[in-house]
Parts: structure tokens; C-alpha cells; sequence
């Protein structure tokens, strides 16, 4: 029995149920079997040299003590000074439109934490990125989630992610506080329309009380057109809150430097909850920021920007690691933005029951759903470590009718590394249907 | 046309605290400091560079690429070094290990995983008073209130002390967490192991109070630092320590700090800590495994960089001290940390008599004698300070509070 004093809040109920961390479990099985990581999102290759740089300069020139609470002046400058200049200077952003976050994983923390209300819900697009859930639950919120459908694209001859705006509009009610708009998308790569953009705008003004919030991490990735559901009109510029952060963009997950940006009243507010968490940020890392983002804008590697590099850059992994897939005779659904894939493997899922390899499913436990035992087979027996698509799912909805069909492929790893994936994914074809690999 | 009204604009009822806190005194101080470019000893941050090998850890890790996601852990070395530290510290054949310790985002960050892993709506935290102002902020957002035992001041030693009778007073059945600052800011206050003694027997009575430690200046005091955690199995089992690299490394924008505590409890505040920014800065956890190591070894002529910075704070202690004794102030001279607590009643009542000085309104606290007399201090002698009424429960002032 546990002693009294060791009894948790009530808001940590979310982490206490759902069995097995799907981080855990893919991290301890790619562990022990040495498998190739596609599962977490961070890249493996070497932080640019003029960011590494650029901290190293700020460490040495004594940038070690505490930022304001705010952040520091010169990097909310830079940032106001350049989300202007990219919102076509329709809006005079400054320095009271910013707050820095320890990540974006930090900024929305920090966005729940201020606006959240017991039994407030917030609306997501699902699948969403895992960590919403708790993060919401913690603040007393509640995630509703409507999800992504998949339908043929005639133009493009594929399956594709597309959003119904009549599902998110049926979702939306007067409790509805937050929605939360992740574009570029974590884990399916959709990229939220102009027009898209331009419809919710529209079905949201019959709810004064809604904010939106936007995580645009993965922002400068994407190979279609990226939107700003702020810089729509005055009106939505009002009532959103944008997060982001120097981590995909620069190839620094590890420095946790975000940011929220919005009207300077509701960035005030998350001032508070940022103070309350961690008082300041990492100082070095921010003065780093600066100076990475004013080089950021001048020519790299010959390409106008560096921006237009590494977005060039993931298009042709993008590419790459389809093939691969394609290759393996399961079916990528082609991302547009973000640098991950959700692969429909059920083909193969199917097979391994069949053939009795997989345990019955048991909805209480995680690690029996079939994108699990997928990815724990495609660990052992292939040695690549990718992510169960369900984790990205509200498990609550879950059925002994469900299909668990997808898993998440991260392809932010170098080129020799997705050459080496493409190897191992030919095996999988070869394991479990011999007579057709050969024709693969 | 929507316009940014009222509605979207409300934040969080648990915003309550900073909405209504009035004006921040660190706003009051900061602003009147760099108007008058006064000299700054107000914020707790040291004015000299990071020593030498604490920053050349920090380049090494950027430039060996440890600049990627750390686990939500923390950094496996760091917290495996920091448990061998503790078990040594500890003694008695205490054997901890990575699973005893999460790294936090400062220990400002380690405390509010604390209070956000185990407060409820209306739980009470009893902690001394006067007390860091933003432990309010923090325990207020997660649906905590602050109980607060005030410190005495012994007149005739003119030293802080602790009255035990006030402290079990104030606990009950809704104390859910004992918060315990030693060495304390503001006073330098140390608790004694006769101290920690008795208050582990108080809570013998209380089965569901934890005991959070803020122990962030432990290598800055004259007098003997004890570990609560390790006066006996119990108090380890019910007690979450937090601490940072920040005032022992002078490094304060660093933000790396941590906590240490039974595994179970561990568990719950890493899912505090996750949710709340995923992982913590890695260049910098993992730069202080090197620093760790480093202080552990001869520096500067002293057994350990430990030894080297008491000796140099112990330095600068004795001068401040003496020079507010020499412009007429009484110093209540600290044992720990790097703050002294100074009775400046004599000048107040001298402005007052001048009528310098504004009457005090309890709804504005500019006008506490304190808060003048800072603002007085920067604007005439050109230096800064803080008032110390702001580090009290501001709702309990009256017109006789000594607000000096």
C-alpha cells in the first residue's frame, strides 16, 4: 500500500493509465537489438557550424546569467522584426508579441497553463502529437480530437490526409477554449490549406471565447506553401497564439529555445506561467538565437537562404525514404510538410497474425496493439526502430474492431542512414512474403 | 468584426495571483536601478564571469554535438553522477542511482514539477516566512495555498531563529507539502540538525505531508549544511530535494537543475517535468558532468571548488556586512546563501520626520516604508536593494507591521 504522502495530483491520471510509454517502449527494444532510429524526431547528423558557433561565442562572452523572464530583448526583437516581415508587414509586431519558451513543447505548456480552465475542452487534429494530452490534462483541460480522413487524390494517383472542416465544426462547442492547429502536422506531414485556413477562421467566429493556438515547429519543412493562421486578418491575428522553436529548423532539439508569439495581452499572460515554470530560459541559447537568425537570412550553401537549404535538403530525404518504404511493399501516405510518415503496414500486420506471431489484442494493454507488436518485430527481426501510429491516437476510442494499421517512419537521419533503412526494408518482403519479394 | 475582447483575452483562473500581486518589486526595483544607474545588489546573480572550466565544459558539449533531445530524465551521466554525489554526501551506506533523480529546468523548474506532481485544489504548503516571492506564484497555480511561519527575529543575538511551536501550529490535515529553504533566502537562515530533528518528529503526526527542499544555496554557508533527506530512512522516503548548478557554478541562465528523491516519487515528478517542456537544455547537462567532476578536485589552493567558493562568498559576506554596519544600518548578519537582511528603521524614521517619506496604503506597495526607502536609496546613493516586506504575505500587513 502506498504511503499517504507518496499519493500523486489528481491531474497526473492521464500519465498513470495507459500502460507502457510508447517513448519507452521503442527506445528500450531499439536499444537492445542496435536497430536504425526513425522513431524519435531529432536529426543525427551535426548541428550547422555557424549555430554551434554561434553558442559557443555566447558562453565566452559571459552570457551565463538570467535572461528576463521575457526572454532577451535582442532575440524577441529579431523575432518580431522577421514573423512581420513574413506575415507580409500587415502587422507592427515588437518585442511585447513574444515570450520565450523552453521549446515548443515549453510555449504550449505554458499557452494550456494560462488559459485553461477545469473542464475547458481543446480541440486537436488527430492523430496528434502525444504530449498534448497530458499537457492539457495537467492544466485541467480536456482534448477532443477530430481526426484526419484518408481519401484518394485522383490528381496525384495516392491516398492523401485531408481534413473534413464539417467534423471540426461539429466538434467545436461552448466549452471549446483552445484549438490547436499543428501545421506542418506531426505524424501524418499535412499542411493545412489557405483555404482550409480561411474556413475555420470563419466557422470560429460564432465562439468569442475560443483561442487557437498553432505549433508550427516544423514550419520552414514543408514542400507546399505554409500558411500563418495568424496573419490571415486582424481578426485572427487577435485571437492566435503561435508557437514555435529553433529545434527542427537549425538541427537543435536538445537547446530548447521557443517561442509564443501574439497580441501582447495574451503574451502576458503566458509571461506568467513561463515565470512560474522555470523563472527565465537558457540564456546562451537564446543569445546563440540571434545571431543564428540574422545568419540564417543571408545566402547558405548556395541557396538564397538558409531556409530554402534545408527545406531542399528534407525534400530529397523525403524522397528517398518513400522510395525505401515503397520499396518494402508497404504504403507511405506522401507527407507534404514535417519530416515524418505515417506508413500503412497492415499488409504485413496481417500477415504475422495469420501466422500467429502476434499475442491477442488486450485494449488495456498498449503493447499488444498491432502497430506495437509490429514495430517490436520490425526492431528484432529487421533492425529499424520507427513508432506505432496509435500512440498518436486517442486510446480511448479504441476497439477490438480497430486496425491499428499505421506506424511513423522519422526521416530527419542522414542519407547513409536511409540508405542503410532501404537494405533492411527489403527483408521484410522477403520474411514474410518470399514469393512476391523477388518481384519487388 | 471580432475584436480582441474580454472573452478570449481571460486567462486562467490560476492566473489570479499574478493578476492581482500588484506591482512586481523586481519591475520597481529594475526600473528605478537602470534609471538611476544604481549598483546592482538586488537580483541574485553574480556580476563576474563564470569560472573558466564551467564554461569550457559548455563549449566542449556544443562542439562534441550533445546538442540534441536529452532523455525526459535527464541526461543519464548527469543523473548518475549526481546520485554517486548525493550517496556520498548522504553516508551511511546510502547507495542512490539514476532513478532518484530527474533534471529540471533550473531549481526554480525542479519546484514547480514539485507542486505540480503533488498539489491538489486547496492544499495547504506551509513554509517560512519571509520566503522567495515566486514559490507563491508557483504553488498558487497548481491550486496550493501558502501557510507561512514567520521567522523571529532574537533581538539581543540579532540573528534570525525558528520558533517550533508556530510551526506546528500551522500544520494540519490539508498541509500537503513542508517547503524548507536552507541555507534561506532572504535571511541566510540555516536549520539546524536539532532543528531538522524536530521537525521530522512533528510530521511523524502528519502521514500525508511531504517535504520539499530548496537546497540551491547548500555550498554557501558559515555554518554546517544538513541534509533532511538523510536523517533517516523515513525522512529520505518523504522528502523531494530540489538544487541547481546556478549560485554554486554561477551560472544562473543556465537553467539546470534538479531532484532527488525515492524512485516512486521520482516518477511522478518526471511526468510533471516532461509534460512541462519535455527535456531540459543537453549542452548544459551535459557540460555539468564535467563541472561536477572538475569541482570535485583541488582549486585554487582549496581542497575542492566547493571549499574555494564558501571561502570567497565568507569573503564577501564579512565585507558587505561591515560596510552596511559602517553607514549606520543593522545587518542581521546570515549564515548562509548570499543575502543579508538589513534593519534600516532608524533612516526610515529620520525621512520620515523630513516628510520625504508618503503615507503607507496598504492597497499600494510603492508606498511601504521599505519600498521608499529603496527607491530613496537608489535615486540619492546609487544603490540598489531590495525591500524586504516583499518577501512576506503582503495580506497580512497592517498599518503596525514593521515594515523596515
Amino acid at each position: 500500500m502506498s504511503s499517504p504522502f507518496a499519493t500523486p495530483a489528481l491531474r497526473l491520471k492521464n500519465d498513470l493509465e495507459g500502460g507502457e510509454d510508447v517513448w519507452a517502449f521503442v527506445n528500450r527494444l531499439r536499444i537492445k537489438h542496435n536497430a536504425i532510429n526513425h522513431g524519435q524526431g531529432f536529426p543525427n547528423w551535426s548541428s550547422p557550424q555557424f549555430v554551434k558557433q554561434a553558442v559557443i561565442n555566447a558562453v565566452t562572452n559571459d552570457f551565463n546569467q538570467y535572461a528576463p523572464n521575457t526572454g532577451l530583448l535582442e532575440l524577441k526583437k529579431q523575432i518580431a522584426k522577421e514573423t512581420s516581415l513574413k506575415y507580409g508587414n500587415r502587422f507592427a509586431l515588437n518585442e511585447n508579441n513574444i515570450q520565450i519558451t523552453n521549446g515548443c513543447a515549453g510555449a504550449l505548456d505554458c499557452t494550456f497553463r494560462a488559459f485553461l480552465n477545469p473542464g475547458d475542452e481543446v480541440i486537436a487534429i488527430e492523430p496528434f502529437f502525444t504530449f498534448y494530452r497530458t499537457q492539457i490534462c495537467h492544466s485541467g483541460g480536456v482534448l477532443k480530437t477530430v481526426a484526419l480522413d484518408l481519401k484518394f487524390d485522383l490528381d496525384r494517383n495516392q491516398q492523401i490526409w485531408s481534413l473534413d472542416v464539417a467534423k471540426l465544426k461539429a466538434a467545436i462547442n461552448e466549452r471549446t477554449r483552445i484549438l490547436v492547429l499543428n501545421t506542418p502536422h506531426n505524424p501524418t506531414g499535412f499542411v493545412l490549406s489557405l483555404h482550409e485556413m480561411q474556413q475555420i477562421a470563419q466557422l470560429i467566429r460564432a465562439y468569442p471565447k475560443l483561442l487557437v493556438v498553432t505549433d508550427e515547429v516544423y514550419d520552414r519543412i514543408s514542400s507546399v506553401d505554409v500558411h500563418h493562421f495568424a496573419a490571415l486578418s486582424a481578426d485572427t491575428f487577435a485571437r492566435t497564439i503561435v508557437c514555435c522553436s529553433a529545434a527542427k529548423t537549425f538541427s537543435v532539439t536538445g537547446w530548447k529555445i521557443g517561442w509564443t508569439l501574439g497580441p501582447a495581452s495574451l503574451i502576458r499572460c503566458i509571461n506568467f506561467t513561463s515565470r512560474g515554470h522555470s523563472w527565465s530560459v537558457n540564456t546562451p541559447c537564446q543569445r546563440a538565437l540571434v545571431d543564428i537568425l540574422r545568419h540564417a537570412q543571408q545566402p547558405y550553401q548556395g541557396f538564397p537562404t538558409y531556409y530554402a537549404w534545408l527545406n531542399d535538403m528534407y525534400s530529397k530525404k523525403r524522397e528517398r525514404m518513400l522510395s525505401a518504404i515503397t520499396q518494402s511493399g508497404m504504403s507511405p501516405i506522401t507527407p507534404n510538410g514535417a519530416y515524418y510518415i505515417m506508413v500503412d503496414a497492415s499488409k504485413y500486420m496481417d500477415i504475422l497474425r495469420a501466422q500467429g506471431v502476434f499475442k491477442r489484442l488486450n485494449l488495456k494493454d498498449p503493447t499488444t496493439y498491432y502497430d506495437w507488436q509490429f514495430c517490436a518485430w520490425l526492431i528484432e527481426n529487421v533492425g529499424v526502430a520507427v513508432v506505432p501510429g496509435s500512440a498518436f491516437y486517442d486510446y480511448s476510442k479504441f476497439s477490438a474492431q480497430s486496425k491499428f494499421k499505421f506506424i511513423r517512419f522519422a526521416y530527419c537521419t542522414s542519407d547513409d542512414t536511409i540508405a542503410k533503412t532501404a537494405k533492411k526494408l527489403k527483408l521484410i518482403a522477403k520474411l514474410l512474403q518470399p514469393q512476391i519479394a523477388s518481384k519487388l | 468584426a471580432f475584436s480582441n475582447d474580454e472573452h478570449t483575452y481571460k486567462p486562467a483562473s490560476r492566473l489570479e495571483i499574478d493578476l492581482t500581486g500588484g506591482k512586481v518589486v523586481w519591475e520597481f526595483v529594475e526600473r528605478l536601478r537602470v534609471k538611476h544607474n544604481a549598483i546592482n545588489h538586488g537580483k541574485g546573480f553574480p556580476n563576474w564571469s563564470a569560472p573558466r572550466f564551467v564554461k569550457k565544459a559548455a563549449m566542449n558539449a556544443i562542439a562534441n554535438d550533445c546538442n540534441q533531445y536529452a532523455p525526459s530524465a535527464g541526461l543519464l551521466e548527469l543523473r548518475q553522477q549526481i546520485a554517486k554525489e548525493t550517496s556520498i554526501k548522504y553516508g551511511d551506506g546510502c547507495t542512490l542511482n539514476e532513478d532518484n533523480v530527474q533534471i529540471t529546468n533550473g531549481c526554480f523548474g525542479g519546484l514547480d514539477a514539485a507542486f505540480r506532481a503533488f498539489l491538489n485544489k486547496g492544499d495547504e504548503v506551509v513554509l517560512l516566512e519571509p520566503f522567495f516571492t515566486w514559490y507563491r506564484t508557483q504553488i498558487s497555480h497548481w491550486g496550493g495555498v501558502i501557510r507561512p511561519v514567520q521567522l523571529d527575529l532574537e533581538p539581543n543575538l540579532n540573528v534570525w531563529c525558528l520558533n517550533m511551536a508556530k510551526l506546528k501550529a500551522a500544520l494540519n490535515d490539508k498541509t500537503r507539502i513542508l517547503l524548507l529553504n536552507t541555507p534561506h533566502n532572504p535571511t541566510g537562515f540555516v536549520l539546524s540538525l536539532s532543528q531538522m530533528r524536530e521537525i521530522a518528529e512533528l510530521l511523524r503526526a502528519f502521514p500525508q505531508v511531504l517535504v520539499v527542499t530548496d537546497q540551491v544555496y547548500d555550498y554557501i554557508s558559515a555554518a554546517a549544511v544538513h541534509q533532511f533527506a538523510a536523517l533517516s530512512p523515513d525522512t529520505f522516503a518523504r522528502t523531494i530535494v530540489c538544487s541547481s548548478a546556478s549560485k554554486t557554478f554561477s551560472v544562473t541562465g543556465w537553467r539546470i537543475g534538479w531532484v532527488i528523491a525515492p524512485k516512486k516519487l521520482i516518477q511522478y515528478i518526471n511526468f510533471a517535468a516532461r509534460a512541462s517542456s519535455w527535456a531540459v537544455n543537453t549542452p548544459c547537462q551535459r557540460a555539468m558532468v564535467d563541472i561536477l567532476k572538475v569541482a570535485a578536485k583541488p582549486y585554487k589552493g582549496l581542497p575542492s571548488y566547493y571549499e574555494w567558493l564558501n571561502d570567497m562568498y565568507t569573503q564577501k559576506r564579512e565585507r558587505i556586512v561591515e560596510a552596511i554596519r559602517q553607514c549606520g544600518m543593522i545587518p542581521i548578519v546570515p549564515s548562509g546563501a548570499f543575502f543579508v537582511m538589513v534593519d534600516v528603521s532608524k533612516y526610515i524614521e529620520i525621512l520620515k520626520q523630513k516628510n520625504v517619506l508618503k503615507a503607507v496604503d496598504l492597497a499600494d506597495p510603492h508606498t511601504f516604508y521599505d519600498w521608499q526607502f529603496c527607491a530613496w536609496l537608489m535615486e540619492t546613493v546609487g544603490v540598489a536593494v531590495i525591500p524586504g516586506s516583499a518577501f512576506f504575505d503582503a495580506t497580512k500587513f497592517d498599518k503596525q507591521s514593521d515594515l523596515a
